[in-house]
């Protein structure tokens, strides 16, 4: 057996030294300079990219770029920049020890259609040869919107719904009332969900620093591991910029009075705030981004007020051969009310007297460090360590019965191109998760993960994507499990204009420490731990067409199924009971449930007029079930859409987003409690000056109230002021 | 061409002003609600209350007695002051199946043992009245309620097993277990109120249960259970399943005399389904 794991070892050690070797000789540069079309003003931050490689550049303050090290050939170099159309320049000649010069123009545009992302494949790839189902926000999509948070801006992706906090993929994780999301948020490809509930904030993710956001639809396990079960969520932040920029962003607003005399709750205006700096640059080889933001509320609801503060800081440094290291921090804290539903349908925007003392707060760090080495043209390996701590305290007016919930993660990736038409990914994955509360005692337990993914290019325009994982997860003193998860995935381009793609593939979600050991009881629950709790595991299938009309108008038609298993749900011993004040309500986490979720998505997107009209829309519906009983999933609507036109003229925006989600068939609480679909519609207008852009925003324009889960009021008509500069 | 995109985008602001003209606001105030006022007709509080409340119960009977569901709920009724009080409870629209006046002990968690009275669809032959709150019919009134303070007011225990032979009837609604102090008479309807007390949680459908009751010394010449089936709607309609019978002459209705603070035991009843007739 050792023999045979040498043997192994001395294979994969003459692969790559080879491959080394191979390149080590006739090497030459590609040098140039990025314009842009028809300005000819030098772009900066350009993203420059040799096929059929690891090598590549970003253009410097003037425009220019160096690529090294490249093995003499013919090379296809590709260029990209948010708020540009990509451009693709074929037959790079580069000849033994000499430099080539290139000149690349970039259109600028607001929109593109075919950017690269990352979370699909775990490399760069571009959107149309992915083979799973992929939604992009790009940067100017997030600007356009001023969001408050970043959850703001994913209700615009198609497919994705909120519950209150909780993110949708599909309908993937319901409303799971403390039971963690059956959706992977990654921060920069870092999983940043706490260790002890596997739940996410969104504060901790800086609005104003974010570049792109993926959203990867389906189960995504073969390459994520745990929690990426319905879906994964990339928030990619923007690296530091060439020249010294500081963004500046203030934001206040105003809630209306509630429409209904009996609504009102209180005579104090009720408002929000919030304010953000952000200043970037690079020196050298050496980059930082430092943000700094603030947001308070008073919240339009009893006791929702809250006073946030994040802090993040990015640092990057670049080696002469391409390599590239980054040091990512962030801190957040967020302090306030806990609405926990209304008592009285009278006053839904009140709670109840025993319930007004509740308030809670929540820090979170989050640091991660990772070194990009490029060995040769063909290799390269990512190395990352993160650290991810969350302390909640005062909740319910018990500060001293929580710790820190800390999680330590790492990773070593690896990249190698052996073939033309060959790329492979593979690694492993570490993660040391612990917990201590009063409720749940104090739990550690580790996450270890081997995963590798294939993608052959059988013809220039049909690709295969085989992968596999396998991971163990391990609570100390508890149960332990291993899972496999493999995908396929395939991409097909029969024409220039269309894309179709299938994928299959498995995902799974560990049960979190908070799902197996919560025990405690209060006044009205008693919550009883679960150690045996299983991960839950799902299979996705998913087939999509997307199809260009022209270059600036696309429609993508989509089906998915998602088989899941062991679903956790909490076992409500009543199903329908009032929050009793001497009843006792008992509930545990259970491997419960059998659950099918299939349906059809279609999206459209696209500008005319010279970029002055956009339309996007989106529409999904969704069939879900519960395998048991026939039933559909509680906190599923059958129906969401999107529909965002927009109008820019001169100096002047427009934007209208309409939401729609079809009424809730299913609840866990309050069966009888009326319930109606979602209808929002909020209004933008901006303003351009130089620098300096000015929102003016009506949020639920027409004072719309709908609730998403019981009891809880959805954020109702408020208005929006803003100023954002960049110097 | 320009002109083109001009009219489209007019026509989408167009909808979208036509949309908003509608003006659907989603939720709106709607109070659901029970009304009624609690007479209470005989009796005095006992010293071990803690407070009473009218709970709105949609399914009856509950498959847990110790742990009901309820979808509404009155809150404290103030006693003191008169034998007649109004009240209010705020519900979901849906049916109700028992309205219903709870005692609390205050050493004990609600128990729906502590009844003190229950809504009968306001005709005295009634057994329990149905209430229908919906969007037609937001606010039901006159759900009234005569109590009974004696019904809790109690100094000692009769407790026994109750066995079942044969098939349960499919369509069992729940089970009556009475204490009188005479045999009620089918006759006159009435008399089936005349009992010390009486229980409904028994648990259906299996082959034993046991119950403890709550009862005033006394003198007692008849426990009976009695059958309800889904459709019974009054309560002559009863079926009588078992009793307590005399242990010198079993066939014939037993007597137990129970002292103050006595726990009278083993005052078992025996049914034997084979043996009975349902409507």
């Amino acid at each position: 057996m050792r023999i045979k794991l040498k043997i192994q070892i001395f294979l994969l050690i003459f692969l790559i030294s080879s491959i080394l070797k191979a390149q080590a000789n006739d090497k030459g540069t590609i040098t140039g300079v990025v314009t842009e079309n028809p300005s000819g003003e030098k772009l900066p931050g350009v993203n420059i990219q040799v096929e059929g490689t690891v090598l590549g550049a970003s253009s410097d303050i003037e425009g220019n770029f160096v690529i090294r090290n490249i093995p003499a050939g013919n090379y296809v170099l590709k260029a990209t920049m948010i708020g540009h159309s990509p451009a693709r320049i074929p037959d790079v000649r580069v000849l033994p020890a000499k430099a080539t010069n290139i000149s690349i123009q970039l259109e600028e545009t607001t929109i593109n259609f075919d950017p690269l992302i990352v979370t699909a494949n775990k490399m760069q790839k571009e959107l149309d040869l992915i083979p799973n189902s992929v939604s992009v926000v790009a940067a100017t999509e997030i600007r356009d919107r001023y969001p408050l948070r970043v959850d703001q801006v994913l209700e615009a992706v198609p497919g994705v719904n909120f519950i209150r906090d909780q993110v949708n993929i599909r309908g993937s994780t319901g409303f799971t009332i403390g039971a963690a999301n059956r959706t992977l948020l990654l921060l920069d490809e870092v999983p940043v969900m706490t260790s002890d509930t596997g739940q996410f904030n969104w504060d901790l993710l800086p609005v104003l620093d974010i570049e792109q956001i993926e959203v990867v639809k389906g189960a995504g396990s073969a390459l994520w591991g745990t929690a990426a079960l319905g879906g994964v969520i990339n928030i990619i932040s923007k690296a530091p910029t060439e020249q010294g920029k500081t963004m500046i962003r203030v934001m206040a607003g105003e809630y209306d009075e509630p429409r209904y005399e009996q609504w009102k709750w209180t005579k104090t205006p009720l408002g929000f705030g919030r304010v953000d700096v952000s200043h970037s640059r690079k020196i050298g080889p050496f980059g930082f981004r430092i943000s700094l933001g603030r947001h308070v509320s008073t919240g339009y609801t009893q006791i929702s007020d809250f006073k946030r503060f994040n802090a993040t800081g990015k640092f990057t440094y670049k080696f002469k051969n391409g390599s590239t290291w980054i040091l990512y921090s962030a801190y957040n804290y967020n302090g306030g009310g806990i609405f926990v539903g209304w008592d009285n349908p009278l006053n839904p925007l009140e709670t109840s007297p025993a319930n007004r003392k509740n308030r809670g707060e929540i820090k979170m760090a989050n640091f991660y460090t990772r070194y990009n080495w490029i060995i040769s043209p063909k290799a390269a390996f990512r190395f990352r360590l993160s650290y991810l701590m969350t302390l909640m305290g005062n909740q319910f007016i018990q500060s001293t019965d929580f710790n820190p919930a800390r999680g330590l993660g790492g990773e070593i990736q690896g990249v190698l191109l052996p073939f033309s038409n060959t790329e492979i990914t593979y690694g492993c994955e570490l993660k040391w998760d612990t917990g201590s509360t009063k409720y749940f005692g104090d739990h550690r337990g580790y996450t270890i993960g081997l995963f590798g993914q294939l993608e052959y290019q059988i013809r220039n325009n049909l690709r295969l994507t085989p992968g596999l994982r396998y991971d163990r997860y391990k609570l100390i003193d508890g149960l332990a499990q291993s899972l496999l998860s493999p995908r396929m995935g395939i991409n097909y381009k029969p024409f220039e204009s269309t894309v179709l793609r299938a994928s299959a593939g498995s995902g799974f979600r560990a049960a979190t420490i908070a799902e197996r050991y919560l025990d405690f009881e209060t006044k009205s629950v008693v919550v009883e731990a679960n150690p045996d709790l299983r991960a839950e595991t799902s299979w996705s299938y998913d087939i999509g067409w997307r199809q260009y009309i022209t270059k600036n108008w696309f429609f993508e038609i989509g089906a998915f199924r998602n088989d899941f298993t062991d679903l956790i749900e909490i076992d409500l011993r009543q199903s329908e009971i009032q929050f009793a004040k001497d009843i006792k309500v008992a509930v545990r986490f259970k491997n419960l449930m059998e659950a099918r979720i299939q349906g059809l998505e279609f999206t459209s997107s696209g500008h005319w007029w010279n970029d002055r009209i956009r339309l996007q829309a989106t529409t999904t519906i969704i069939d879900h079930e519960d395998l048991a009983t026939g039933e559909p999933l509680t906190y599923r609507p059958n129906v969401i859409a999107y529909v965002n036109p927009s109008l820019r003229l001169g100096a002047w925006e427009f934007h209208a987003d309409y939401r729609y989600a079809s009424r809730i068939e299913k609840v866990k609480l309050f069966h009888y409690d009326d319930r109606v679909p979602q209808k929002v519609w909020n209004f933008r207008l901006i303003y351009h000056l130089r620098n300096i852009d000015f929102q003016f925003a009506i949020n639920n324009a027409l004072d719309y109230y709908y609730t998403q889960i019981e009891r809880t009021m959805g954020e109702i008509r408020n208005f929006t002021f803003g100023i954002t500069g960049e110097f | 061409m320009k002109k083109y995109y001009f009219i489209l985008f007019s026509v989408i602001i167009f909808i979208i002003i036509l949309i908003s003209c509608e003006i659907d606001h989603g939720l709106y105030p709607n109070n659901y609600l029970i009304k009624g006022t609690l007479f209470f007709v005989r009796g005095n509080p006992p010293d071990s209350t803690d407070r009473i409340e009218v709970f709105a119960l949609k399914e009856f009977p509950p498959k847990d007695p110790q742990n009901f569901l309820y979808l509404g709920r009155s809150g404290s009724i103030d006693y003191s002051e008169d034998r007649k009080v109004n009240y209010e409870i705020q519900v979901s629209p849906t049916s109700y199946q028992l309205i219903v006046l709870l005692w609390k002990h205050k050493n004990y968690d609600w128990n729906l043992t502590g009844i003190l009275g229950v809504f009968t669809g306001g005709d005295a032959s009634t057994f329990s009245g149905t209430v229908e709150v919906s969007k037609e019919n937001p606010v039901v009134e006159n759900v009234n309620i005569f109590s009974n303070w004696e019904r809790v007011n109690k100094d000692a225990f009769i407790s026994g097993a109750i066995t079942y032979e044969g098939k349960w009837p499919e369509d069992t609604s729940v089970l009556l277990l009475a204490i009188y102090n005479v045999k009620p008479n089918k006759e006159n309807e009435g008399t089936y109120f005349s009992f010390e007390n009486f229980d409904y949680t028994q648990r259906l459908f299996v082959d034993s249960s046991s119950y403890r009751l709550a009862v005033r010394s006394s003198v007692y010449n008849y426990i009976g259970l009695f059958w309800v089936g889904k459709n019974i709607t009054k309560l002559s309609d009863l079926v009588e399943i078992g009793f307590y019978e005399n242990p010198d002459k079993l066939g014939d209705p037993g007597t137990v005399e129970v002292s103050t603070a006595e726990h009278t035991k083993n005052i078992d009843i025996h049914v034997d389904f084979n043996k009975i007739e349902f409507p």
